[in-house]
């Protein structure tokens, strides 16, 4: 997952793409942490742990969950990973490009 | 990480010592008496089965001990599997469930009989081969026959799947419970397993109406995972309404590790995957 996401987000940092990770692991402080620790460079909001407000509202069940949305905010597609995830990032900005 | 209900756990719980009125002169063996043989008996079946599976448990991680998938052969995962194949026919859940079917027949009429009966269920609902599903099939026509009044049916709704079952068993078990159990938490289990069909099978309604009644007859019930059964309705009825493919993503605000507050639709106009993750 995480090799994938980097190479992903290094690849579309010209493009109207955004990666939001919405982590569990706890507050700010210890997030900020495995941020650094994972070289990972994207925004995460901390929602404190699996039963945080994010996670709670949204009936996440497992982990990893993914929602990747297009550019109108509409969910397109759920817990696609790896290869699937560029695949329908890309499909996603296509859609864009073709307006 | 994944979240899996805790069936292994839940089950052991069940399975309390049940205690029992002894008369304080017979000369003669009593019902009790017997009831109290059988309740050894599980316990010593119990027993040797965790053992049994442990044992098991043990070959399995042996077989898998530090290998690491992704760097195998396409002939070394072949080989892997196979041997994994071989070993799962040695699973022990299979025969043992056979045995606390027996157990459970021989102890009709006292408390062990329940817990035996359900202990089939739960090794022939786990279990890979095909003749467990006979088994499981009894279990259930049993358990639903001679103890539809017994709390631990709650165990339904997680033990139960309509994939395994057939969609119409499925549906047919779980409205025998919901409508005819006397306890609310299995009414509620088993409403929710109902609902959950449903969304899976986007019946978008019949889930809607399922979870709706949740919300407010079972608000205050509590689920096994903790919270109730009315938060998790709530909750699934949020995603049901809220989360689906084509639909528009709900806006949430957080804050980020750097303390600034954002939106989700903060990001308009740009492809968005929104992960949730944990580095546990």
């Amino acid at each position: 997952m995480l090799p994938h996401e980097k190479a992903l987000v290094e690849r579309l940092k010209d493009k109207p793409f955004a990666l939001i990770g919405i982590n569990s692991d706890g507050d700010a402080a210890a997030v900020k942490k495995i941020l650094a620790d994972q070289g990972i460079t994207w925004r995460n909001a901390i929602d404190g742990s699996t039963e945080g407000p994010w996670a709670s509202q949204w009936n996440v069940q497992g982990w990893p969950t993914i929602y990747v949305l297009d550019a109108k905010g509409v969910i397109r597609y759920r817990d696609v990973r790896d290869e699937e995830m560029e695949q329908a990032v890309l499909t996603l900005l296509g859609e864009i490009d073709a307006k | 990480m994944n979240a899996i209900a805790p069936l292994a756990v839940a089950a052991s719980l069940l399975f309390g010592a049940v205690p029992l009125s002894r008369p304080a002169l017979q000369s003669t063996p009593t019902p009790v008496a017997s009831a109290d043989v059988f309740a050894e008996r599980f316990e010593a079946l119990e027993s040797r089965f965790e053992t049994a599976q442990r044992e098991f448990h043990g070959k399995l991680r042996a077989l898998f001990e530090g290998v690491e998938w992704n760097e195998l052969s396409d002939a070394e995962k072949a080989e892997l599997e196979k041997r994994s194949d071989e070993l799962y026919k040695s699973d022990p859940g299979g025969a043992f469930a056979l045995e606390f079917k027996t157990l459970a027949v021989e102890a009709r009429g006292t408390a062990t009989a329940l817990k035996s009966w359900m202990k089939t269920l739960e090794l022939a609902s786990n279990g890979r081969a095909a003749n467990l599903r006979a088994l499981r099939d009894e279990a259930i026509a049993v358990l639903l026959a001679q103890h539809l009044d017994a709390p631990e049916l709650e165990e339904f709704g997680n033990m139960l799947g309509a994939q395994a079952l057939g969609a119409e068993r499925f549906v047919e078990v779980m409205t025998q419970l919901r409508e005819k159990s006397p306890h609310a938490r299995v009414q509620a289990s088993a409403s929710f397993a109902l609902a959950r069909h449903f969304l899976e099978i986007g019946d978008a309604a019949k889930a809607g109406t399922l979870l709706r009644e949740l919300i407010t007859k079972h608000a205050a019930t509590p689920a096994d995972w903790g919270g109730t059964y009315g938060k998790l309705a709530e909750r699934a009825l949020f995603e049901a309404e809220h989360l689906q493919i084509g639909m528009l993503a709900p806006d949430f605000e957080a804050l980020d590790e750097t303390g600034a507050k954002f939106k989700v639709s903060d990001y308009r106009g740009k492809v968005v995957v929104l992960d949730f993750w944990g580095y546990w």
